[in-house]
Formats: C-alpha cells, structure tokens, sequence
C-alpha cells in the first residue's frame, strides 16, 4: 500500500490546486469587479475638482477678461492641485489642445483633446485614461464656443494601490487556508487511514504469530471500520471453532486422546477473547490539529495587541503600556510553565489541556469584552496561564505518542504545529481585526478554543499518567539542572533562540524596516518570513536528528547560521540583510527546534531525573525567559549603539553561545569517555 | 443496511468544506474592504465639495459681512443640494454651534447635535462623522482674519456606495458559485484517485478475510494465518470426530462409571 506520508502528500496537492484556482478565480474577479465599481469614483473626484476651476475660469471669463488674457492661473492650479492629495496634474488648453498653463508632475503623458471636440451632453466632464491617470476634462466657453478645456489628472497609483493591497490579503487568506487545510486533512487521513492500517497491521501480526485473542474497537468508520468489524467476525468465528473443539473433547469418550489434540492446537494457538480492545489510540498526529487551533486562536491577536491597548488606554501610558498585554501575558506563561507540568504529570496530557483551555478561552473573552488596559492586561494573563498548561500538555502527548526512534519527529510536528498556527493567526488576525475590529476577532479567538476544546475531548484518549515521577518543585528543580547536559542546553541554546526571537524578530526588525521606509503592510509580510522559514527547517532539522542521532551538532550548527546571518549588514546592504536575516533566523531557530526537544526524553530517563513533562516545562521557562529579557535587552543596546550595531551585538552573541555550547558537550564527552 | 461514508468522500467534503470557507473569506473580507474604500472615496468627494461651499462663505466674509448676514447662503445651499444628488442636506451653524442656514428650514435655530461636531475642534481642518441619522463632513468657515465663524456641515446617505456593493457582491457571489460548484467535483474525482490505492488495500483485506477468497500479495501475510489457523483447527476437528467414530476408550470417565 502506498506509504501514508504519499497519500498525505498527494491528497494535500489535489487540495492545493483546488483552492488555489478556486480562490485565484474568485479574487481575480472580485477584484475586476472592484476596479469597475471604483474607477467612477476616482473620475468623479477628478471631474469635481475640474468643475470648481472650470467654475472660477468661467467666472473670470463672464466678468469680461478674454480666455487669452487670464492673468495667474499657472499659480490657480498649482492651488487646485495642492489642495487635492492624488491628483497627478491640473491643466489648461486651448481649444485646440495646446497646453497654456499646467500644474504637477504627471503631466508628462498628457495630450491634449483635438479641436472641435464638443463638449459633455448633460454638462459634467469628458473622460479619457491617459498613462497612468483618468483626465477629466471640462470646457471653458466664451461667447457660447468652446475657447479651452481644464484637465484634471487624477492617478491610478491610490487604486493600484489598494489592489496591491487587496491581492497581499488574498494571499495571505490562501496561504492560512492552505496550511489549515493541509492539518485538517492530515487529521482526517489520520483518523481514517493511517491509524485503522496500523491497527490492522498489529492484528495481523498477532494472529500470525497465533494469538486469536484481541478484537479492535468497533468505534471506527469508513472502509476500515469495514475491515475491522470482519477481523472481528473472523476471530470471533475462530473462537467459536475452537469453543466447538472444546465441546467436542468433553462429549469425547477418549479422553486422553482428545486432550491431546486440543493441547496441539493450544502449542500453536491462543484463543480466548481478551476483554482489553486495541483502539487507534490518539496518536502523535492527531494532536497536531488541536495544537495548531489553539496556537491559531491564541495568535490572531498578535498583530494587534499593542495598538489595542494603546486605544484602551485612551492615548495615556505610552508605549509601556502598550506593552504591558504583552508582558502579562508572557510572565503568565513563565510563571505557569511549571505549574503545566505538574498538572499534566498528575492528570495526563488529555486532561490537562481540557484544563488549560478554561483560562484560555475566559482571557480571550475577558479581552473581548475589557473596558480598560487594566483588565486586558489581566485576560493577556489568564490568557498566558492557559497557554503554558496546554502546549506542555501537548508536548508531552506528542512524545508519548512518538513511535521509538521518531521521537525528534513527533517533537517537530509540536513546532511545526505551533509555528503553522501562528503564522495562520499572526496573518489571517491582521486582515480579520482590519475588517471586523479588535473585539470581533477577540471572540472568534474564543470560539477557536472552544472547538480545540471539542477536539481534544472528543479524539484525545484519557491518561498518559504513567510517566509520574511525583517530586517537590524545588527538588526537580535541583534534579533537573543537576544534569549538566540540561544546564548546557538552557543556558547555551535555549534562552539565547529566544532572546534573538524576541530582542531581533519582534523588536528590531520591524523598528529597522521601517526606517527603511516600508510600509506595514510590507514589514508585517518580511516579519512573516520567519515563520515561513522556519516550517520547513523544522522539518528538515527533526529528519536530520533522527537520521544521525547528532542533536548537538545540530544545535550548534543553527547557532552558528543565526550568528552569521545577524552579521550580515557587515557585508550586505541593509535593505538586503535584513529580509536575509529574519530567513536565517527562521531557519536557524527551525534546525534547532526538534534537537532541542528530542533531548529531553533521554535526559528524563536518567536515573534521579524528573520525567519529560516537569523536564520540558523547565526548558520552555528558559526560552521563556529568554523571551522576556531578548527585547529590553535589545531596546537598551539599541538605544546605546544603532540598530545595524544591535544586529551585530546579536550575532556575536549567538556566535559565541553556539561555540560555547559546542566546547562543553566536546569537553563532557571527554571526561565521560577518560572516566569509562 | 447503509453503508457508512468512504474515507475518500469525507475528505472531499472536508476538501468541499474548506473550499466554501476560503473562498467565503475572499469574498467576505474583500466586501468589507471594497465597503471601506467607496465610502471613504465618496467622502473625499463631498469634502470637496463642502469645502469648495465653505471658501464660497469665506469669500462673503472677507467683505466684512457676519456669518449670519451672508447674502444667499440659504439659497447657496439649496442651490449646491439640487446640484449633487447624494447629498442629503447642507447646514451652517456658527461658533456657538447653532445652525443658522439649512436646506431643511425647521433645523434653522437648532443647536448640532454632539456628534455631528469635530471631535478636535474645527480648526484642525474638515472632520467626517457617523451617526444613526446617516454620514456627514464638516468644514471650518474661517474668516480673513483666521478666526473661526462656524462651520458646514454636509450630510449624506451611503445609498451610491451600497448600488455600487451589491454590483460588485453580485459579481462576487456569481464567481464564488463558479469557483466551487467547478471545484466539488473536481475535488471528488481528484481524492477518488488518489486514494485509489487505499481503497484497493481496504477492498483487499475485506475480501481476504472471506472463506474462499483469491491469494492475493498484498494480504498474504493475513491469509496465510488464516489459513493456518483454518487448517490446524480443520485437523483437530477431523481428528476428534475420528476419536468419537471409534471404540470407546476403557480409560474414560464415561467408561468407568458405566463399569459394573
């Protein structure tokens, strides 16, 4: 049978395609339709400022000074021009066309209308496209005829503009569905093929190895529900042989001889139905998709959170207080990191998400609802503590559910899944808040977590309790950083990604690019690069750890590569090195993602260590941490130097903790190996 | 019995489900844009207008004249609403924002309402405002010496901007119809196959487990147990009949209680 990960891809590209054309059609002609709507409107605007200079001319005109003899229009319809934005010219001619005065500069295609031209019926002005401008045109008479036209250019540059703009927005509406679909199918293929195919593999095996014991759920639907209710038919009418078998012996008058015969049968076959059913299970995949909702719910407000607090605030507590949603929400994850852990050490990942998902959807709505920045900064934390409890709840499921040698796989779809939500929510938040408003897009983040919540109640499986290693706080604590291989990962790796993803993405990149004078449309779009980058970096840095084994090497290779690509504007332009940095760090931090995680398991199976949950939640406190201190640290450096010197201090600091991280597993490793 | 939905056919309406959904959104969020946009174009418009109407009071004013003594201002702003069909009526009001001149004669002596006034002041410039009544620009009247006399106020309905939606809707829907109805079966037909290969393993394993089905590759390893377990339990059957068909055996329980 074709591999899952064939199916998924081929039924992933029959879905792209659809969407793509489908939302191509609509949008180009949406779009066409819009042009049309709106280009009456621009010349309407052009004909309104061309009748109020036809109207003084006219009146200059009936006062009795020849059209020849117009004294100081030149400086007229400079003012004509100056008090409209969007106008590439303002002009008159003669009734012949021969320009006799013109205002602006996008008079450079302009021709003028041939003699004998008549004038408008109904009045109102004459409408041509010229180059990139509608003219609008309208006749000054004299003695009844026609003496000169005024033109009046207006451009198309505001509705190419807003088409430019338009086209962004449905690409990024494409891209969000497109990556939402490929996690619903994967989802469904999940549910439907790969586990029911797996399920029926391990039956298999059993009863080729003899044992006629085990029945699957009968919970599943489609063909493979088919084939699972006949795998059940047929062991249940194999028992039933073999119940015949048994009767037989007992009508038997020999015996010994039956007897014997069944223990024959019993040598080779097992019989007996178990009362346990083997089910599908949750599996690794199937947690993806409530991972990547509730990440697309959580993000949908990322674009906007600060400047919806500076309206709360009503224009009072500046720039600090636009930021303190933002830094409520990531002390609440900080602080209830390991508070997640433990909870889902005591409850199990299915239990501890539903948990998590309480606060997450009350802070979406208290932000909906919040009259104040106080009580936003508030439903940011109950938001955050919820945030911390479900994706340690999820980490911990996908590495409990993480096939033996994919571990670092599993742990890359965590990433995967979360930077997939959160570039479908950063993207699709930004065009949503800018059509619905902050609050509406608040509640649909709400209702996000709800249908998260239905899923995970509905397709987790409860348990997971089995790793429980129960420990005090304090005494994981000193467990967990007793092992140096987890100092080194925190200290080296984990807290500086983070200071470079807080202090370079979510700080001075988008302070750089707009120096470099784009708009935000455009910074937005190359801050996006960095999730973009990072997907499929994730991918390729989980293949590769599991493929070589060499976590660390990987770990610091991406270092490195962050290093580099942050020292860029030493050799490149700005505008070149930035968009290059923000991919390098994109890629760098996705290499790095999978090794990070895949780590923890083994260190968790150290004698004395904590277990993976309490393991992981210490490791997201770093990078938390490293969160919180990457853009003030950032700010003051700024603030000291420049940002391409920022850039720099970034770089070197990135260089030095890879090489760092890189001479102390070297040097451990050498002690072990002196030591054996 | 009906037969439950194939895995194939729930990826197509999962596949059917998205489609509706992105291309709704494209829609949806371009018909809020477009709404935007016209009428914020509609509203360039008449601010020119309306400031156009306040340069014509200024002029009056520079002739030394009180805004409540300008000659023909109500006639101006009857004049200026017959000419421009979207416009709903035209106010003056003064610094005490009382109306002085209005194409409605009953508002004349009435104070604005609170949202019709600038929320800046009105020096700032012209100002655009919402209310339930509908929408409306307003434009300082400054004097030549730069001192403020009043304002005007035009109001006016979205009715030109909501003619222009329901056309671009229209065309919208009719190609979102398009896009989908197109895109549904070729969904259905595409997904078909694909998974034309798991269906035939499903379909195989199906048959595989019937009495008398046909050795095939790809389920020889569930065959194969079959067929053992058919075989060992077939010999252990044959071979307890066989015991039953023959003399009775003296060492059975039955045999011994029957012992005289």
């Amino acid at each position: 049978m074709t591999s899952d990960r064939h199916l998924v891809s081929r039924v992933v590209i029959v879905a792209a395609l659809l969407l793509t054309m489908a939302v191509a059609f609509v949008s180009h002609s949406a779009l066409r339709s819009f042009e049309a709507e709106l280009r009456p409107e621009l010349e309407r605007e052009a004909s309104v400022v061309g009748e109020i200079g036809a109207r003084t001319l006219q009146r200059a005109i009936e006062l009795g000074v020849p059209f020849g003899s117009l004294s100081g229009v030149d400086e007229y319809l400079v003012s004509l021009l100056t008090a409209q934005q969007g106008l590439s010219y303002v002009l008159l001619t003669d009734a012949v066309g021969q320009t006799i005065a013109s205002a602006g500069g996008g008079v450079g295609s302009f021709s003028g209308l041939p003699a004998g031209t008549l004038s408008p019926q109904r009045g109102g002005a004459l409408m041509r496209q010229l180059g990139d401008s509608y003219d609008a045109a309208l006749p000054i008479l004299e003695d009844g005829r026609i003496v000169g036209w005024i033109h009046v250019g207006i451009s198309r540059a505001r509705l190419d503009s807003v088409l430019a703009d338009m086209r962004w927005d449905v690409l990024i509406v494409l891209l969000v569905v497109l990556l939402a679909t490929s996690e619903f199918l994967r989802f469904s293929l999940f549910r439907t093929v790969s586990a029911p195919v797996d399920l029926v593999s391990r039956l298999q095996a059993r009863l080729a190895t003899g044992d006629w014991t085990t029945r699957a759920q009968d919970n599943i639907v489609s063909e493979a529900g088919q084939v699972v209710r006949q795998l059940n038919v047929l062991v249940r009418r194999m028992n039933d042989r073999w119940d015949r078998l048994r009767w037989m012996a007992t009508q038997s008058d020999a015996a010994l001889r039956a007897g014997a015969v069944l223990d024959g049968v019993r040598q080779r076959l097992r019989f007996g139905l178990a009362s346990v059913q083997d089910g599908l299970g949750t599996g690794a995949a199937s947690g993806r998709l409530p991972l990547f909702l509730f990440v697309f719910a959580e993000q949908l407000s990322t674009s906007f959170n600060p400047i919806y607090a500076l309206e709360l605030a009503g224009g009072q507590g500046g720039i600090m207080g636009a930021a303190l949603p933002i830094v409520a929400f990531v002390a609440a994850v900080a602080l209830f990191t390991p508070l997640g852990g433990t909870v889902v050490a005591r409850r199990g990942p299915r239990d501890a998400m539903l948990i998590g998902l309480v606060p997450a959807a009350l802070g979406h709505v208290g932000a909906a609802f919040c009259t104040d920045l106080t009580t936003f900064a508030i439903a940011r934390g109950i938001c955050g503590a919820g945030y911390a409890v479900v994706t340690i709840a999820c980490q911990v499921h996908l590495a409990q559910e993480a096939p033996k040698g994919r571990v670092a796989r599993s742990l890359g779809g965590f990433t995967a899944a979360v930077m997939t939500g959160a570039v479908c929510g950063t993207a699709i938040g930004a065009v949503l808040a800018d059509r619905v408003g902050f609050r509406m897009t608040l509640t649909l983040s709400m209702a996000l977590v709800l249908v998260t919540a239905l899923l995970v109640w509905r397709t987790f499986v409860a348990g997971g309790v089995t790793e429980q290693k129960p420990m005090g706080l304090w005494r994981s604590v000193r467990a967990a950083f007793a092992e140096p291989r987890f100092v080194l990962l925190v200290l080296f790796a984990a807290i500086p990604a983070k200071v470079l993803l807080g202090g370079f993405i979510f700080f001075l990149a988008p302070l750089e690019l707009r120096e470099l004078g784009l708009s935000q449309a455009a910074i937005g779009r190359n801050v996006m690069l960095y999730g973009l980058c990072m997907l499929p970096a994730i991918v390729f840095g989980a293949w590769l750890t599991d493929r070589t084994g060499r976590g660390g090497l990987i770990i610091t290779l991406a270092g490195v590569l962050n290093g580099l690509a942050l020292l860029l504007p030493l050799w490149l332009e700005k505008d070149t090195a930035l968009p290059l940095a923000i991919i390098g760090t994109g890629l760098a931090q996705g290499l790095a993602s999978a090794p990070m995680l895949a780590i923890i398991p083994t260190l968790s199976s150290i004698l004395g260590a904590p277990n993976s949950a309490v393991m992981l939640s210490f490791l997201r406190l770093g990078e938390r941490f490293g969160s919180v201190i990457g853009p003030p640290a950032a700010a003051a450096l700024f603030a000291l130097s420049s940002g391409q010197q920022t850039m720099l201090a970034l770089g070197v600091i990135s260089l030095a903790t890879s090489v760092g991280y890189a001479l102390s597993l070297t040097i451990r490793k050498r002690q072990q190996e002196e030591e054996v | 019995m009906s037969r439950e939905l194939s895995f194939s056919t729930r990826l197509t309406s999962l596949l059917a489900t998205m489609l509706l959904l992105g291309c709704g959104l494209v829609v949806g969020l371009n018909y809020l844009k477009f709404e935007r946009i016209l009428l914020d174009q509609q509203a360039r418009v008449l601010e020119i207008i309306a400031e156009e109407l306040g340069r014509t009071v200024e002029n009056s004013l520079a002739l030394g004249v009180q805004l409540a003594g300008v000659p023909g201002a109500q006639s101006l702003l009857e004049r200026s609403r017959e000419a421009e069909k979207l416009i709903a009526g035209l106010t003056i009001s003064d610094t005490g924002n009382v109306v002085l001149f209005d194409t409605d004669r009953q508002n004349i002596g009435r104070a604005l309402r609170q949202d019709q006034l600038a929320a800046r002041g009105p020096l700032t410039g012209p100002w655009r405002f919402h209310n339930s009544d509908g929408y409306g620009i307003g434009a300082p009247i400054v004097n030549g010496y730069g001192v403020l006399e009043g304002a005007i106020l035009l109001r006016y309905d979205r009715a030109a901007v909501d003619e222009r939606l329901a056309a671009t809707m229209l065309a919208m829907v009719q190609s979102f119809m398009l896009a989908v109805g197109m895109s549904v079966p070729f969904a259905a037909l595409g997904l078909h196959l694909v998974t034309r290969q798991t269906r035939r393993w499903f379909a195989a394993m199906e048959e595989a487990m019937q009495p008398g089905a046909p050795h095939l590759a790809m389920t020889a390893g569930l065959q194969a147990a079959i067929a053992d377990a058919d075989m060992l339990l077939t010999e252990a059957e044959a071979q307890l009949e066989q015991i039953a068909s023959q003399l009775p055996d003296p060492s059975s329980p039955r045999q011994k209680a029957a012992a005289p």
